[in-house]
């Protein structure tokens, strides 16, 4: 299998004469296809997004289900964070390709385990963000910007009909 | 006499199941009259630690209706009552398998009232472990059959 790859770009854009103001967009590759850019929401969840571009890039599966899947469609990349503080937090209105830190806010534990913060790619609306412990408000903290988002819908489900798929990171 | 049915799994894994005739007598009806059948199944999105499998018969009613207090080795036949649709079109009836507890049946159309008809007689320690292997490999083939 191939891995899905999460690369980091920066794009710089000018405006009128106030200076300039960065946009860091990253690149999701899905190894048995597709390919996606996403935007980092730096004003709404900066701390987030600081530890998300410290762990970049990096490598990891995903998973259609991790832990149960209780929260709709929704793909579970395995990666652990060590970022869990509560920030732009969502529980309900998610969009397709939306993407967030689920810093396990209701401290739920699975086999004797606290569940490590993971993030969330979500592949439609129907999402609630939730499990057997209560609401997971989550930090919204990068949004899909370029790619076919009825391609993401499909490769949601293609991981969960056909199981996880590898990754593999590099920055661009 | 209570009627019994075969489970067996592809990836591994067998199991005896009970028909809750009294409670669901309709959906009881027509799951022992498909049987033996086949189907795919996989990991759920929306209902917590469960597992699905599309059927070809229709029961198109609600008995003996749960949305939440599944318990591991229960199975629900889920008739689709909100009427979602999947990329513009209905689902075909579903039978779910909760291997853990915690699970509310619903998705994006609302609640799934689905119907209480069977219990797993066995070991549900082995069926968690079954749940987790769709969960990370994907779907796998069920197999039913009259005992």
């Amino acid at each position: 299998m191939y891995p899905i790859v999460f690369t980091l770009t920066t794009k710089i854009f000018f405006y009128n004469r106030g200076g300039a103001e960065m946009e860091k967009i990253f690149k999701i590759e899905f190894s048995r296809g597709g390919i996606f850019k996403a935007k980092l929401l730096e004003s709404s969840a900066p701390k987030t997004c600081k530890n998300f571009l410290d762990s970049l890039p990096f490598s990891c599966s995903v998973l259609g289900a991790l832990n149960g899947s209780f929260s709709g469609h929704i793909i579970y990349p395995t990666k652990i964070f060590d970022f869990n503080e509560m920030e732009n937090p969502v529980v309900f209105g998610v969009q397709t390709g939306d993407i967030f830190l689920n810093t396990n806010a209701n401290k739920s534990s699975l086999e004797g385990e606290i569940i490590p913060p993971r993030i969330l790619i979500a592949y439609s609306s129907s999402v609630i963000l939730w499990n057997w412990a209560g609401w997971l408000p989550s930090n919204h903290f990068a949004k899909i910007i370029d790619g076919d988002l009825k391609e993401l819908f499909q490769i949601g489900r293609r991981i969960k009909w056909e199981g996880k798929e590898d990754i593999r990171c590099s920055l661009i | 006499m209570d009627k019994l049915i075969h489970i067996v799994f592809s990836g591994g894994g067998k199991f005896q199941a009970k028909l809750l005739e009294t409670e669901a007598p309709e959906t009881c009806k027509k799951f022992w009259g498909a049987l033996p059948f086949e189907s795919k199944i996989a990991h759920g999105s929306f209902t917590g630690f469960t597992l699905f499998f599309f059927v070809e018969f229709k029961v198109g009613r609600v008995e003996n209706p749960f949305i939440a207090g599944a318990q591991p080795g229960d199975l629900f036949l889920n008739t689709y009552v909100n009427e979602g649709l999947l990329d513009g079109k209905p689902l075909d009836e579903e039978i779910i398998i909760p291997y853990g507890r915690g699970g509310i049946f619903w998705n994006w159309g609302g609640w799934l009232n689905s119907n209480l008809f069977a219990k797993i007689i066995g070991d549900f320690n082995q069926l968690y472990h079954i749940g987790k292997r769709i969960q990370e490999h994907g779907a796998e083939v069920i197999r039913l059959s009259k005992v």
